[in-house]
C-alpha cells in the first residue's frame, strides 16, 4: 500500500501533505499534554517497533507469505495517537531510507496508514472491546475485526486518491497524466485485494499477538487506558475540533485543487475582492494559455462534467470517510472520558 | 553397519535451501532473507555515503531542498523529452560522484516497469479506458456482452493508454532513481540534520534519530528469535502453529520494546536528560553549495517553462 512518487499528481500530494502535518499537530499537542519527557523513547521505539512488524512474514493458507501492516496492532496497543506518530516515523524511515513508497507521496501515504489506519481500528476496537475485562473473547474478535475493516478502509482511501487522477489530471486528448484508472476502477481494484488478502491477514495478526498478550502478558493490553487515567484531564474539544476542521478542510480542499485553475480566476477574485492581484493576473493569464490549449475547447463540455462529477464523488466520499471516522473517535472520547470523570 | 531407512529417506526437513519441501519458501527463511538485505542496505548506503564525490560533498540541506523541488518538477513535467532529458544528466551526476550505476539503474528500472507495468497494463486497452484505437488486436463481429458488462466489438491498444503508462513508468522510475541517488550519497545522520534545519520540530527529528538506532536493535532482536527457531525447526510444522509463532513473537517483541523504552528512558534521565532537546548545530554554507543550489532552481525553472512551451 506505500504509494510511490510519480503515481499521483502534485497537487494531490501536497494536499495530502498538509492533511498529515495538521494531524501530526494534532498529535503533538495531544502528546505534548500527557507523558511528557518519557515520550520520545517511547515513540522511538515504538516507531521502530512498527517498522519492524512490517517485516514480519505471515504464513497464509496457499503456501505463500504475506506482510502484515501492524498499524491496527499499534492502534490497540499504544492508542491511536501514539501509533500515528509511530507509523508516521517509520514511513518517513522507509520512503527516504529504503525507497519504501514516494517521498512527495509521504503525506498520501502517512493520511492512509497513519491517520485513517490506526483511528478506525482503535475505534473499532474500542467498539467491540466495550468494557469487557481484559481475558474476555471481545477483545481478541475486536482486534481481528479493527484490523480488517481499518485496513480495507486505508485501502479504500488509497483507491480514492488514485482513483481521482484521470478525472483531475489528463492531456488535451485524454492521455493520463498520473494514475489512469478512474475511480470505477481504481477503487474496486484497491479493496478487492485488501478485502481478500491483506486484510485477513491484519485481522489475523491483530487476533493472534492480542490472544498471545491475553494469556501471557495481560498488563500490555491495558497500558492505553492506564496512561489516560493518569494523564487527567485531556482537552478532548480541541481535539475533536481540530478533527472536524480536518474534515471540512480535505474535501475542500479537493475541491479547490481541482477548480483553482478554471473556476477561481481572475475575473472571479475581481468580482469576489474589487481587484486582482499584479502577479496573480499575470501568472493566470500565462496558466490560462496552457489551460485552454490543454483541454481543448471542443471538448471541453465533455470533460467539465467528467470533472464536476469528479469534484463531487471526491467531496462525498471524503466527507464520508473522515466523517465515519471523527464520528467512531468522537464516540469513543465521549465514553473514555465519562469513564476517566 | 547399515543405516537405518530412516535416515536415508528424503524428508522435506532436509532440503539444503530451508523451504521445508514447500516450494514456493519457508517463512522462517524469508524473514531472514529480509533481516538481512535491511541490514546490508542500510551498510552499504553509508559506505557509499562515505566515499569521496561531487555528490557526497555537498551539504545536506541543498540535497534536501533539491531533492523535493526536483520531483515536484519531474512530477508537473508532461512530456516524455523532458524528463528523460532530466533523468541522462541526473545520471551524469551520478556517475561522476561515484555511486554504484548497479544501483541507481538496475535496481530501479528492473523493479518499477514490471510492477507499475502490471498495474498499467490493462489501461491500455479501450475496453478499459476508451481511447484513439493505435493498433487493433481483435474484431468481433458485435459488441459483446458479459453479465452487465458490455464491451465494444473492438478491442484495440489505444494511444492514450500506451502514452498514459509509458509516462507513468517514466515518471514513477524518474522520481524513484532521484530519490535513489540523494538518499545514497547523504550519510543518515547528515539527512537528519539537514531536515532539522527547515520545518520539523525538533521533538519528530530526536524521535527520527533515536527510531533509526532502535530499529537495528529490534531487527537483530528479531534476527535471533528466528534463529533460534530455525535451529529447532526439524521436519515441516503446520501452517497454523507458524503463524502462531508470528504472534508471539511479534507479542514478545512488543513487551520486549516496552521494557527497553522504559530502560532507555532511565539510561537518559541518569545523564541529564528532562525533557529538554539539545542539538548541535550545523555548519554553515560554503558558496559552492550555494551556487549548486541557483543551478537547480534554474534547471528546474527551464524545464517547467519548456514544458509550457512545448503545450
Amino acid at each position: 500500500m506505500h504509494i510511490p512518487d510519480g503515481y499521483l499528481s502534485p497537487q494531490t500530494d501536497a494536499l495530502l501533505g498538509i492533511a498529515s502535518v495538521i494531524a501530526a499537530a494534532g498529535a503533538a499537542y495531544k502528546t505534548a499534554h500527557t507523558l511528557r519527557a518519557k515520550y520520545i523513547p517511547m515513540l522511538s521505539i515504538g516507531a521502530a517497533f512498527s517498522f519492524t512488524i512490517m517485516m514480519f512474514n505471515i504464513p497464509i493458507p496457499d503456501g505463500t507469505t504475506a506482510h502484515a501492516v501492524g498499524g491496527s496492532l499499534l492502534a490497540i496497543l499504544l492508542g491511536p495517537w501514539a501509533a500515528m506518530i509511530s507509523i508516521s516515523i517509520a514511513l518517513i524511515i522507509q520512503a527516504l531510507f529504503f525507497g519504501d513508497g514516494g517521498i512527495l507521496a509521504l503525506g498520501a501515504n502517512v493520511v492512509n496508514m497513519a491517520v485513517v489506519l490506526p483511528f478506525v481500528s482503535y475505534g473499532i476496537y474500542r467498539l467491540v472491546a466495550g468494557k469487557s475485562v481484559v481475558s474476555s473473547k471481545r477483545h481478541w474478535i475486536g482486534a481481528a475485526i479493527a484490523g480488517y475493516v481499518g485496513l480495507s478502509a486505508a485501502a479504500l482511501c488509497a483507491g480514492i486518491e488514485f482513483g481521482l487522477q484521470p478525472l483531475l489530471f489528463h492531456t488535451a486528448n485524454g492521455t493520463p497524466l498520473y494514475s489512469p484508472y478512474g475511480l470505477n476502477i481504481a477503487v474496486p481494484a484497491m479493496l478487492f485485494a485488501h478485502l481478500t488478502i491483506a486484510g485477513p491477514v491484519e485481522g489475523l495478526v491483530g487476533a493472534l499477538v492480542v490472544t498471545y498478550l491475553q494469556r501471557t502478558n495481560p498488563a500490555m493490553l491495558q497500558l492505553k487506558s492506564n496512561t489516560e487515567k493518569s494523564a487527567g484531564s485531556f482537552r478532548y474539544r480541541t481535539l475533536i475540533i481540530g478533527l472536524l476542521v480536518l474534515a471540512v478542510l480535505s474535501p475542500l480542499g479537493l475541491l479547490a485543487s481541482g477548480t483553482a485553475w478554471g473556476e477561481w480566476g481572475g475575473e472571479e477574485l475581481q468580482a469576489k475582492f474589487g481587484f486582482i492581484p499584479n502577479g496573480l493576473q499575470k501568472f493566470g493569464d500565462f496558466w490560462h494559455h496552457a489551460f485552454l490549449k490543454d483541454y481543448g475547447i471542443s471538448g471541453y463540455d465533455h470533460t467539465f462534467w467528467q470533472q464536476a462529477l469528479g469534484y463531487l464523488l471526491s467531496a462525498f466520499f471524503g466527507l464520508l470517510v473522515i466523517g465515519m471516522i471523527a464520528l467512531i473517535v468522537q464516540r469513543f472520547l465521549g465514553r473514555s472520558q465519562g469513564r476517566t470523570s | 553397519m547399515e543405516l537405518p531407512d530412516w535416515l536415508s529417506e528424503a524428508s522435506p526437513a532436509l532440503c539444503r535451501c530451508g523451504c521445508g519441501g514447500r516450494r514456493k519458501g519457508n517463512f522462517i527463511e524469508k524473514t531472514l532473507r529480509d533481516i538481512v538485505k535491511i541490514i546490508q542496505d542500510a551498510v552499504f548506503s553509508e559506505e557509499i555515503a562515505r566515499r569521496p564525490g561531487f555528490l557526497q560533498r555537498l551539504d545536506a540541506r541543498i540535497k534536501v531542498i533539491s531533492l523535493i523541488y526536483l520531483l515536484i518538477i519531474v512530477n508537473l513535467c508532461a512530456h516524455l523529452s523532458l524528463l528523460w532529458g532530466f533523468y541522462l544528466v541526473l545520471l551524469a551526476i551520478a556517475v561522476l560522484s561515484k555511486l554504484p550505476l548497479r544501483q541507481v539503474v538496475a535496481r530501479v528500472w528492473l523493479v518499477i516497469p514490471l510492477f507499475t507495468g502490471i498495474m498499467v497494463l490493462p489501461s491500455i486497452f479501450n475496453w478499459v479506458r476508451p481511447g484513439d484505437p493505435l493498433w487493433v488486436i481483435a474484431d468481433f463481429p458485435h459488441p459483446l456482452h458479459l453479465g452487465y458488462l458490455s464491451f465494444p466489438s473492438v478491442l484495440a491498444v489505444t494511444r492514450q493508454g500506451l502514452w498514459g503508462g509509458i509516462m507513468l513508468i517514466s515518471r514513477v522510475g524518474i522520481s524513484v532513481s532521484l530519490a535513489v541517488v540523494l538518499t545514497l550519497s547523504t550519510r543518515w545522520m547528515d539527512f537528519l540534520r539537514a531536515l532539522r534545519t527547515f520545518f520539523v520540530p525538533k521533538i519528530f527529528i530526536m524521535t527520527l534519530e533515536m527510531t533509526y538506532r532502535y530499529i537495528f536493535v529490534l531487527v537483530s532482536a528479531m534476527e535471533e528469535m528466528f534463529l533460534a527457531r530455525k535451529a529447532r525447526d526439524a521436519g515441516q510444522s503446520a501452517p497454523k502453529e507458524e503463524r502462531r509463532f508470528v504472534a508471539s513473537a511479534v507479542g514478545g517483541l512488543f513487551g520486549k520494546s516496552l521494557q527497553m523504552s522504559e530502560e532507555v528512558y532511565w539510561a537518559m534521565t541518569a545523564r541529564g536528560y528532562s525533557g529538554e532537546i539539545r542539538l548541535l548545530k550545523s555548519a554553515s554554507l560554503c558558496w559552492s553549495d550555494v551556487l549548486v543550489l541557483s543551478l537547480v532552481v534554474l534547471a528546474g525553472l527551464i524545464l517547467i517553462v519548456a514544458n509550457k512551451v512545448m503545450g
